[in-house]
């Protein structure tokens, strides 16, 4: 019902996305030379640094998944992307949520995972034949399974309303978390991939009044900002899951616990 | 009424969604009108024998779609004003522009409160209910009252 229907409602909002695109393609046709050239130069010089790093990150991952293999666990996989284009805001100014040009035409599927370059945006909570609307990691409807990066304690972050809000919560007042701890996605929930920058830590607060720390982030993508979104297709998921249960995560989830 | 009476209306509906889901400023956004609301109030006191609560359930749902609401929560409510704007509209005709402007004050807000019922059911919480979007309505009423009545005139839809 809801896919037809969405047939009628697309052009609207391919419409009400026309301003924005003409000022983009305004903006790009109509800048001068010197400024192009020097765009040029930052990501030649850009590009340079990033194909460094994925030099050592092919030796680096090939070593990972050996040692992978040795433990019995799945491999890592590269996960797919497809690049779509943000087309549209919704306009309730308490829901952060996106809508995207692409549709169940070009295989999104409810669920799935959203990124910008900087980290994780939301996921995809419904699907239309030719466009489809993200939920944003910091809609107040919305929470993630997280892990610290420095040293793996778990935890979940919640929206907090506001564009540049997450709140971490049933934080322990003795858990490890620092202001400046980067939060990446745990994987725990099975629904987004792990190891996504999802948030850094703004403010730790202990109020010995609550039970629980007040644990404040800030979410990595750009969330008022991209316009340009990716959307996952996992492949991790397809792989047959470990028979052996594995013993390597004992260490940490017990610290986490503390 | 012609064909062309009908098209002239969808197409009315058709730019009161974009006008919905229009990219605008932060601020300007609490006080977006609800447009589709407005439409159908317009066009029920106008052709109330042809616009009424089919048109307004038609529109609604496709209002749901759009602004990624409960399927049926916004046909519910379109049918509701539709209602109420049948069963008022040999009063508000004679009404002046100021007390018209009141009435869809109060029909976009009971319009809003219907939301907000039906999101507090399902959801478990609703979007806080504000009237600012009600007070843009009833600001930009006479406004739209007026562009539409030229439409109206304009394609001879009686």
């Amino acid at each position: 019902m809801r896919h037809v229907l969405g047939i009628f409602v697309t052009p609207v909002q391919w419409i009400s996305s026309l301003p924005g695109r003409f000022g983009g393609w305004a903006g790009d046709t109509a800048r001068s030379h010197t400024n192009l050239l020097a765009e040029n130069e930052t990501l030649k010089s850009e590009s340079l640094i990033l194909q460094q790093k994925v030099q050592q990150m092919a030796s680096l991952r090939a070593e990972n998944n050996r040692l992978r293999e040795l433990l019995n666990t799945s491999e890592q996989m590269d996960d797919e992307v497809l690049v779509a284009e943000m087309i549209g805001v919704d306009p309730d100014p308490y829901t952060h949520h996106i809508i995207v040009n692409k549709g169940a035409n070009d295989g999104v599927f409810k669920g799935q995972p959203v990124l910008d370059a900087q980290g994780l945006m939301g996921q995809v909570i419904e699907v239309l034949p030719y466009t489809s609307r993200v939920i944003l990691v910091a809609d107040s409807n919305h929470a993630i399974p997280v892990q610290v990066n420095r040293n793996g304690v778990r935890a979940i972050a919640v929206g907090g309303g506001q564009l540049n809000e997450l709140v971490l919560i049933y934080v322990p007042d003795t858990a490890d978390i620092k202001e400046g701890d980067l939060l990446v996605s745990s994987g725990l929930g099975k629904r987004f991939p792990q190891g996504y920058p999802v948030g850094k830590i703004k403010s730790v607060e202990h109020d010995p009044g609550e039970p629980f720390a007040i644990v404040s982030a800030e979410p990595s993508a750009h969330l008022d900002r991209s316009r340009h979104v990716l959307l996952v297709f996992s492949k991790e998921s397809l792989l047959p899951k470990p028979t052996k249960p594995i013993e390597q995560d004992s260490g940490e989830s017990a610290e986490a616990e503390l | 009424m012609s064909p062309s009476g009908y098209i002239a209306i969808l197409v009315s509906f058709f730019v009161a969604m974009v006008l919905a889901v229009f990219p605008m400023p932060d601020l300007l956004n609490y006080v977006r009108p609800e447009w589709a609301v407005m439409t159908l109030i317009f066009w029920v006191l106008a052709v109330p024998t042809r616009v009424g609560i089919l048109m307004g359930f038609a529109m609604g749902l496709l209002l749901d779609v759009l602004e990624g609401h409960l399927l049926g929560q916004s046909a519910l409510a379109m049918s509701v004003i539709a209602y109420l704007s049948l069963a008022l509209y040999g009063r508000l005709r004679l009404f002046n522009p100021l007390q018209q402007s009141l009435i869809v004050f109060v029909l976009v807000g009971l319009y809003q409160l219907i939301h907000y019922w039906a999101e507090s059911m399902i959801i478990g919480q609703g979007q806080a209910v504000l009237l600012l979007p009600s007070l843009g309505s009833a600001v930009l009423w006479p406004l739209w009252y007026g562009l539409l009545n030229w439409v109206r005139h304009s394609f001879r839809i009686a």
